[in-house]
C-alpha cells in the first residue's frame, strides 16, 4: 500500500495537530518552548520496516511503547537512538541529567515525553475515528532495532503497516530527530484511509 | 468456615482490599468526576489523610496544587482513555507529603506516579492512580551528582590555579567558582610572612572594608587561623549562632553560623591557613570537607610553586642583567644542548639574532675548519654530563674571524641530572696571535739548533778521528823511536865500560851525559807509548781487587819500599769495577808520584784509603748501579797552588815548582786517560806545602 501525496498531506497535516497538543503540553511542563515538526510520513508493509528504520535508526535505540486497543488496536512507539535520547532529557531538565548511562530517573521522564507524544498523537486518530481507543501504560525499553521489531511483531495473522512519521524536536538550539511508528493491522489502516478523505472533504467544505 | 463460602467477586474484592491495604506504594481511584472513590492505606500513612476524610471529595481539593503543576489534565486525559506517566523528574512529586527517608534535602517525597483510566465492562469508570515513592533513588542520585559536580569543581579550581601566575588571584578565582555550590559567603587566606611572624591577609571575599582593615594581621598564635596554620590541622565550627563557644565572638559577628578552617602547607613547609564560611549553612558533610581540603593543598601547592617561580624567575633576571654587563659572550643550553640564550654580545659580534643562534644556530659562525671538532665535543659533552672546553675561531659580522676560547658547565638538579648547561666564550685572538708567533719563532730556533748540533757532530767526529790518528801515530813514533835512542845509550855504555881507561875525564863526563840522557829519552818514549796504548786499547772491565793490585805494584818498585818510603794502607780497600793493568798502571803512576815531588831530606810519607761513596745524581739517572768506591792516595809532599791542581793531570804537564824533579809529565795524563777509560773519575785537593791528596773514583763491585 502507497500513500497517494493527497493523502501523505492530510497525515501529515493531522499528525501536526496532534503533535502541536504534545508541544505545548510539554512547553508548560517544563517552562521552556519546545516545537515539534513532522517532516516526512510514510507507509511501510511490516517486513519492510526493519530496512526503513535502519535506514533512519543506528545502534542502540530507546523506545517508549504504548499498546491501544478499543475498536482499533495496535502499536504505538517513539523511537530515538540512545545519545539523542539522552541530549533530549538533558535539554528538558535544564541539562541536570548529563551522566553517561540513562538513570531510572531520566527513564521515566523519557516515558513521560513518549507518553504525552504517543496519546496526543493517536488521541487525534481517535477523534477522526470517532472511536474510544484505550491505553496500555507506556514501557520504555533500550535496546537494538532488531529487540524493538521483535516486541511489535503481533501475533496477528493480519497484515499489518507501519506508520513511519519522522520527528524533529527543536528544545533551545538543538535539534533532535527522532521516529514515531504506530503499527496497525490493514483493516484499521483502511478505516483510517477512509476516514482521512472524508474529513478531507469535510474541511474542502468548510472553505 | 462451610456456609461462609466466598462467591468470585467477593474473593476478588477480598484479594483487592488485602493488596490494597498492604501496597508499598500509594493507590487512589476515581470516578469520572475525579472524585476520590478510594484511598490505600499508604496514601492514609504518608498524607497523614485517612479514607473517611478524603473518599467522596473532590481530587483537586484533595491535592490542591494540582492544577498549578498542570497535572490535571493528566487526570482528564485519562478519563479519555489515556495512560499517563507522571515522572519525578518533570514533576518532582504527585502528592506533596514529607519525605519518609531522613537526612535529604528533599522538601517533599520523590514520587513517580502512573495514571490511567479504570475500565468496567469496556467503558471508563475513573481513574486509578499509583504512587511509588523514589526519594532514595534520587537521594542517591543526588549524592552521585553532587560528588560529580565536586569533581568537576575541583578540576575547575585545579585548572585556575595551575593557571595562576599571580599569588594574589589565587583564591579569589577558586571562591568564586566554590561559593554556590558549597552555599559558602566568606573566606580568609592567610599567608605567614617570610620571618614566620605574622599571618597576614592576603585575600578575601564577603568582608566588610572595617573588618579587612581589622583583620588585616594576626598573630601565628592568634585565633582560629592561627591555632590551624601552627598545628597543620584543620579546624571546624558548628552551629555557630547556637552554641556559645568562647572566642569566636568575631567569626559570629559577621553573622557565620558555620567555619572550616585549613592550614596552606607543602609538607611540613607552613605557608598559611584558609578559612571558609557559610551564614545559612550549620555544618558542612565530611565529602564537602574532603573537597575544601583538597581545594587548600592545590592552593598551598600552587602558592609554594609561584613563589619558587618568582624566585627563580628573579635569579633569571639578575643572570640576564649580569650576562649583558660581561664582556664575554655568555650562554645557556637546554639539558639536550639546544642553546636557549646567547648575550647581546655574541649577537653583536656575529650579527645572528638571538632568534637565529637559538638551538644550533649559533653553529653558523663558527669557522668551517673548526665546526666539525666543536659539534663533536659539544655532542660527547652533552652526552658524558662533562666540562666543555674548546677554542675556535667565530666570524665577526664583518667577515672576518677571531678566536675564542669556549667553556661550558652542567648544572644538576637534586637528583643530580643535568637541566641546564652554563657556559661563556672569550676572545683570545691577540693570545694565540702572539702564541702563533712564539710558535713560528721556537720552532725557527729548533731548526737553528739542529743544524748547530750536526755542525758540532761532524766536527767532534773529525777531532775524534784526528786524536785517534795523532795518538797512532805518536805510538808509532814511540815505538820506533825506542830502538835508536836504546842503540844511543847502549853504544854509549860500551864505550864507557870497555873504553873508560882511553877516555879522558871530560869525554868520560860527556860519554855519560849522553847515556842519561838517553836513559831519560827512552823513558819518555816508553811513557808516551804507555799513553798512546791506554788510549787505543780495548778493554774489559771486571771485579778487581784493589788490595792485590796495591801488593804488586809496592813489591815491584823498590822506590816505594822503606827506607826510601812509607806507604801505609787503611784497609779495607772496597773492590772495584775495573781493569787490571789499566788501575795497576793508575795506581803506580800516583805513588810515584806521591814519593817523588817530596822536600829534600823528607822521607815520603803516603796513606791509601778507600771509601765507598753512593751514586751522583747523574750517574743514578744513568742507570749506574749503586755505589762507587774512591781511592784516595795522601802524601806529605811539596803540594801544590790552585792552578797546577787544574792542569797537572794535561799530558805534558808539571806542576809548578816541580821542575828540580826527574819526569816525563806523562805519568798523571796516563792517570787520567786510564780513570776516563774505566768510566771514572779523578781529582787532586792540595795546597803548597801542605802535600797532596789524590784521588780516583771508579764503580763499586761489591
Amino acid at each position: 500500500m502507497e500513500l497517494t501525496p493527497n493523502q501523505k498531506e492530510t497525515l501529515t497535516e493531522l499528525i501536526n495537530i496532534g503533535y502541536g497538543r504534545a508541544a505545548a503540553a510539554l512547553s508548560e511542563l517544563t517552562g521552556r518552548r519546545i516545537i515539534l515538526e513532522v517532516p516526512m510520513v510514510a507507509v511501510h508493509p511490516i517486513d519492510r520496516v526493519r530496512k526503513a528504520l535502519g535506514e533512519v535508526l543506528k545502534g542502540e535505540v530507546a523506545s517508549v511503547h504504548q499498546v491501544f486497543s478499543g475498536p482499533v488496536s495496535g502499536n504505538a512507539l517513539l523511537l530515538l537512538e540512545q545519545q539523542d535520547a539522552k541530549l533530549l532529557i538533558s535539554l528538558l531538565l535544564n541539562g541536570n541529567n548529563p551522566e553517561e548511562r540513562m538513570n531510572a530517573d531520566a527513564q521515566e521522564a523519557l516515558t513521560e515525553v513518549g507518553n504525552i507524544l504517543l496519546n496526543a498523537c493517536l488521541g487525534v486518530f481517535g477523534n477522526l475515528l470517532q472511536v474510544q481507543v484505550t491505553f496500555a501504560v507506556p514501557r520504555l525499553h533500550l535496546e537494538s532495532i532488531d529487540g524493538v521489531l521483535q516486541s511489535i511483531s503481533v501475533r496477528d495473522r493480519e497484515l499489518q503497516y507501519a506508520l513511519m512519521v519522522h520527528t524533529r524536536f527543536h528544545v533551545r538550539d538543538s535539534e533532535i530527530s527522532g521516529l514515531l511508528v504506530i503499527v496497525l493491522g490493514i483493516t484499521s489502516f483502511t478505516r483510517l484511509l477512509e476516514e482521512l478523505e472524508k474529513w478531507e472533504q469535510r474541511q474542502v467544505t468548510k472553505e | 468456615m462451610k456456609g461462609s463460602a466466598l462467591t468470585p467477586e467477593q474473593l476478588d474484592m477480598a484479594i483487592l482490599r488485602s493488596t490494597l491495604g498492604s501496597a508499598s506504594h500509594g493507590i487512589f481511584t476515581t470516578d469520572t468526576e475525579l472524585r476520590v472513590t478510594n484511598w490505600n492505606s499508604w496514601l492514609e500513612k504518608h498524607s497523614g489523610l485517612s479514607g473517611k476524610e478524603v473518599i467522596g471529595r473532590s481530587l483537586f481539593e484533595v491535592i490542591p496544587t494540582l492544577s498549578e503543576r498542570h497535572l490535571h489534565r493528566y487526570f482528564q486525559d485519562a478519563l479519555k482513555g489515556e495512560s499517563k506517566i507522571v515522572s519525578r523528574a518533570l514533576h518532582g512529586y504527585l502528592l506533596p507529603v514529607p519525605p519518609e527517608l531522613p537526612g535529604t534535602d528533599f522538601t517533599y517525597m520523590q514520587q513517580s506516579a502512573r495514571i490511567a483510566p479504570l475500565m468496567l465492562d469496556d467503558r471508563i469508570r475513573g481513574t486509578i492512580t499509583t504512587v511509588e515513592d523514589v526519594t532514595e533513588r534520587e537521594w542517591q542520585n543526588t549524592i552521585l551528582r553532587r560528588d560529580r559536580e565536586r569533581d568537576e569543581l575541583l578540576s575547575a579550581s585545579l585548572a585556575h590555579l595551575l593557571g595562576t601566575r599571580d599569588t594574589s588571584k589565587l583564591m579569589p578565582g577558586i571562591f568564586s567558582q566554590i561559593s554556590d555550590h558549597l552555599r559558602l559567603d566568606l573566606y580568609f587566606e592567610y599567608r605567614l610572612s617570610s620571618d614566620g611572624q605574622r599571618l597576614v591577609l592576603q585575600s578575601a571575599s564577603g568582608l566588610t572594608p572595617e573588618q579587612q582593615t581589622d583583620f588585616e594581621v594576626m598573630s601565628p598564635g592568634e585565633g582560629l587561623c592561627g591555632e590551624c596554620a601552627r598545628t597543620l590541622k584543620p579546624r571546624f565550627l558548628t552551629d555557630l549562632r547556637t552554641s556559645d563557644q568562647p572566642g569566636r565572638a568575631s567569626l559570629k559577628s559577621m553573622g557565620l553560623n558555620c567555619v572550616a578552617a585549613y592550614p596552606m602547607a607543602v609538607g611540613e613547609r607552613r605557608l598559611g591557613c584558609l578559612i571558609f564560611g557559610s551564614r545559612e549553612r550549620s555544618s558542612f558533610s565530611p565529602e564537602e570537607k574532603l573537597f575544601l581540603q583538597s581545594i587548600c593543598q592545590y592552593a598551598a601547592l600552587t602558592a609554594d610553586r609561584l613563589s619558587q617561580e618568582n624566585k627563580l624567575e628573579a635569579s633569571e633576571a639578575q643572570f640576564r642583567v649580569m650576562a649583558e654587563t660581561v664582556p664575554d659572550i655568555i650562554f645557556t643550553a637546554t639539558a639536550r644542548g639546544g642553546f636557549d640564550f646567547v648575550n647581546k654580545h655574541f649577537c653583536e659580534y656575529t650579527g645572528l639574532t638571538q632568534q637565529a643562534a637559538s638551538i644550533f644556530g649559533w653553529m653558523k659562525a663558527i669557522h668551517p675548519d673548526d665546526l666539525k671538532a666543536v659539534q663533536d665535543q659539544w655532542r660527547e659533552t652533552i652526552q658524558k654530563g662533562q666540562l666543555w672546553r674548546i677554542e675556535f675561531r667565530l666570524r665577526h659580522k664583518d667577515g672576518g674571524f677571531r678566536w675564542f676560547v669556549a667553556r661550558a658547565r652542567p648544572i644538576r638538579n637534586e637528583a643530580n641530572v643535568v637541566v641546564k648547561w652554563f657556559g661563556a666564550a672569550t676572545d683570545i685572538d691577540e693570545v694565540k696571535q702572539i702564541q702563533f708567533a712564539l710558535d713560528e719563532a721556537r720552532s725557527q730556533l729548533r731548526e737553528h739548533a739542529d743544524i748547530l748540533e750536526n755542525q758540532v757532530e761532524e766536527r767532534t767526529a773529525k777531532l775524534r778521528e784526528t786524536i785517534i790518528q795523532l795518538e797512532s801515530f805518536s805510538y808509532t813514533v814511540a815505538h820506533d823511536l825506542r830502538a835508536p835512542i836504546r842503540a844511543i845509550e847502549g853504544y854509549a855504555q860500551a864505550l864507557l865500560e870497555d873504553y873508560a881507561p882511553a877516555l879522558d875525564p871530560e869525554a868520560a863526563s860527556l860519554l855519560k851525559k849522553i847515556s842519561r840522557a838517553g836513559q831519560r829519552l827512552d823513558a819518555l818514549t816508553r811513557d808516551v807509548l804507555n799513553y798512546a796504548t791506554i788510549s787505543s786499547e780495548q778493554i774489559e772491565l771486571k771485579r778487581v781487587d784493589v788490595d792485590e793490585i796495591l801488593k804488586d805494584v809496592l813489591v815491584m818498585n823498590p822506590a816505594l819500599q822503606p827506607p826510601r818510603a812509607s806507604i801505609s794502607v787503611v784497609r779495607p780497600l772496597h773492590k772495584m769495577v775495573a781493569h787490571p793493568t789499566l788501575l795497576s798502571q793508575t795506581i803506580s803512576n800516583l805513588l810515584d808520584n806521591a814519593v817523588k815531588f817530596v822536600a829534600p831530606h823528607v822521607t815520603p810519607n803516603v796513606e791509601i784509603r778507600s771509601e765507598l761513596r753512593s751514586a751522583s745524581k747523574q750517574a743514578a739517572i744513568n742507570g749506574a748501579s749503586g755505589h762507587r768506591v774512591r781511592l784516595w792516595i795522601e802524601d806529605n809532599g811539596i803540594g801544590m797552588d790552585q792552578e797546577s791542581r787544574t792542569r797537572v793531570f794535561g799530558i805534558f804537564e808539571r806542576a809548578k815548582g816541580s821542575g828540580e824533579y826527574v819526569g816525563t809529565g806523562i805519568g798523571l795524563a796516563i792517570v787520567a786517560k786510564a780513570v776516563e777509560r774505566m768510566n771514572g773519575d779523578y781529582g787532586v785537593e792540595s795546597s803548597l806545602g801542605k802535600g797532596s791528596r789524590f784521588w780516583i773514583e771508579l764503580p763499586s763491585a761489591e
